[in-house]
């Protein structure tokens, strides 16, 4: 078994809602929310993110606008939609029903 | 020694080397062909390049160049396709990536409602077949000309299934129902969706993407659905427009060509029995003629041919716009069209003036109440007419070069005289006053008398030089008080219905020598009589 294959599949549900929990406490840059997931060891490489940040786009759970910067061209500035806390919320809880559920089975 | 390139990465300016460059390029290229074409993969790229200019900036890149370690490192951060979909997806996505619209499967007869027009059936059919869908539409409206089309559309929309859910659509196309197959159905479908959104969004509101607050979202539904209804509405309208110009162009041309339009009797004025025919009454110069059927053609056939083609394209959803042919057929029609008022003002010319050439005849004494009035063909040679007016006057032309018309005969009541009276006036029109009497002077009729019966030419002719000048006869047939005339039934041996006859109270009068009736129009009804004699009375309480 390729271990780390198999964390990378855990980690596959995780990441969007770990995502979504850093843009619902502030408005953030997307290197912010790299620096955080690369804190926790969620992301090892940068290029996951904006696949994930582009479709949680299209979902409609977060948006963005322009931010000028004074070194450099304009950067992307991501907020949480109304539609992305109410899914946070809930994938908050079904988390915590899970990891409930899972800590009670690995005993 | 490297060559140095220049490079703009979002918007930031870079030197690299040349190395570099080919390492940089490559990688994009990898995520391109990972990521795929698509507005949201053309976003995700957006946003890694961006990213990347960061990292080189951090590197300090703006104050050198970048070189290939750099790439390289900032590479291994990013994060090369394989690792990114990793974490990203699951691993069948790569395997299934590939699996694009072989379409090797069985397919499945459905009528497709994402790509339709009225019903999806076409679209439905070339999905199944695997061709272009222009070619089934094309079919279609070769088959409206042998009246098919119609019938077998409807029976197809009634009788095939629509293709409503993802798994029926993917049957349609010939791919597997797999769950990966259909995940990227729907994100496909989706994608089409929010870049069709966005279009709309970027053309009515030009603010950034995604700021679109919820009244503009609103305002946005109101118009697409109204714009919608609008050009629902102008493609029905078009589309009938067309059917209306196939049916014209259809009645019209057998005009041109020489045959017969008999649609056209109706029309007053002219009966288009042949226009070739018709024009010589307008000019006798052989290539000014052709010169005026040319211009006519033009203009009658090429807006009538603009709508049909508009018609098709609305049909059929076709979207191709020429603009030079457009542009082309639109001078011709002008030139066209500018020609023949020139000439129709030039022929109205011939018409300035009208003068009237009186001839009272001078009827001998008869002793009698009644007034008898025969009509007899005085010209057994005419084909057939070219030129009829309203009130049922027509204008023949026999072989031998000469004009004939049948005259306009009327009655009036005459208090004053004791007598009868006949009056013949000879009209005609011509470019000056001198011009037209002549013209009139010259029209021939023949009549005689035998004690009360007039007997009188069932037409008269006109030599004919050059152009038609609007000759004609008016007989004034004065009825004294007390007194009657009486119309002996024509024995005409021609095929046509033959002169009126109007008396004061304008009851038109039609006597019809084919069916041998004559026919009273009393305000508007028609009343047939039977009858070897009409009578006409200058007497008040009849007719």
């Amino acid at each position: 078994m390729n271990i780390e294959k198999t964390k990378a599949q855990m980690k596959k549900g995780i990441l969007e809602m770990v995502i979504l929990s850093i843009i619902s406490k502030k408005e953030v840059y997307a290197s912010d929310i790299i620096s955080q997931l690369k804190e926790s060891k969620l992301l090892v490489v940068e290029g996951t993110l904006y696949p994930l940040l582009t479709r949680l786009k299209n979902e409609g759970m977060l948006e963005y606008r322009w931010e000028e910067s004074k070194s450099g061209p304009p950067r992307k500035y991501y907020t949480i939609t109304e539609i992305g806390k109410n899914t946070f919320i809930q994938l908050k809880a079904g988390w915590r029903e899970m990891s409930e559920a899972i800590e009670l089975l690995l005993k | 020694m490297k060559n140095n390139i220049r490079v703009n990465i979002n918007g930031v300016i870079f030197n690299i080397d040349e190395d570099a460059h080919k390492e940089l390029r490559s990688y994009l290229d990898r995520l391109k062909l990972h990521f795929g074409n698509g507005k949201s993969s053309e976003e995700i790229i957006f946003d890694i390049e961006a990213r990347i200019a960061e990292m080189f900036i951090e590197r300090n890149a703006e104050n050198g160049v970048v070189d290939k370690a750099m790439v390289i490192s900032v590479i291994k951060v990013m994060g090369e396709p394989n690792e990114i979909f990793e974490e990203e997806e699951s691993e069948s996505y790569q395997e299934n990536y590939s699996t694009t619209h072989n379409g090797n499967v069985k397919r499945k007869l459905y009528r497709d409602p994402d790509n339709k027009i009225v019903g999806g059936v076409a679209s439905g059919l070339s999905a199944y077949f695997d061709i272009d869908t222009i070619w089934i539409r094309l079919a279609f409206v070769v088959l409206t000309f042998f009246g098919m089309s119609l019938f077998l559309y409807l029976i197809l929309w009634i009788v095939i299934p629509s293709a409503n859910t993802t798994a029926q659509k993917l049957e349609m196309r010939g791919e597997e129902v797999t769950l990966e197959n259909i995940r990227r159905t729907i994100k496909e479908e989706y994608d089409d969706l929010t870049d069709s959104f966005n279009n709309m969004a970027d053309k009515h509101f030009r603010k950034k993407k995604g700021e679109l607050t919820i009244f503009e979202k609103i305002a946005h539904v109101i118009v697409s659905v109204l714009s919608g209804i609008i050009k629902f509405v102008g493609a029905f309208i078009g589309i009938i427009l067309a059917f209306v110009a196939i049916i014209l162009l259809i009645a019209i041309v057998p005009a041109f060509v020489g045959g017969g339009a008999l649609i056209f009797s109706l029309l007053p004025g002219i009966s288009l029995f042949s226009l070739p025919e018709l024009l010589n009454v307008f000019s006798t110069n052989p290539t000014e003629v052709q010169l005026f059927v040319n211009s006519l053609a033009i203009v009658i056939f090429i807006p009538l041919i603009a709508l049909v083609y508009q018609g098709i394209k609305l049909l059929f959803g076709i979207r191709y716009q020429n603009k030079i042919i457009s542009i082309t057929l639109f001078i011709i029609w002008i030139t066209g069209l500018t020609f023949l008022i020139f000439n129709m003002a030039r022929y109205g010319n011939q018409f300035h003036k009208e003068a009237e050439y009186s001839n009272t005849l001078e009827l001998k004494k008869f002793n009698s109440d009644t007034l008898y009035i025969e009509i007899k063909n005085n010209d057994p040679n005419i084909d057939f007419p070219i030129l009829n007016s309203m009130n049922g006057q027509y204008l023949f032309c026999s072989t031998d070069s000469t004009y004939y018309m049948n005259p306009n005969i009327s009655t009036s009541n005459d208090d004053v005289n004791e007598d009868f009276s006949i009056k013949i006036n000879s009209v005609a029109f011509g470019k000056s006053y001198r011009r037209a009497r002549r013209n009139a002077e010259k029209i021939n009729y023949s009549y005689s008398q035998q004690d009360s019966l007039i007997t009188l030419g069932a037409y008269c002719s006109f030599p004919r030089e050059g152009i038609f000048k609007g000759q004609h006869l008016e007989i004034k047939i004065n009825i004294p008080d007390g007194k009657s005339v009486k119309f002996i039934k024509p024995e005409l041996e021609t095929d046509f219905n033959f002169s009126n006859c109007n008396d004061e109270n304008n009851n038109y009068i039609f006597i019809d020598s084919d069916e041998d009736r004559v026919i009273i129009n009393r305000n508007g009804e028609d009343i047939e009589f039977w009858n070897d004699v009409i009578e006409i009375n200058n007497r008040r309480d009849e007719f």
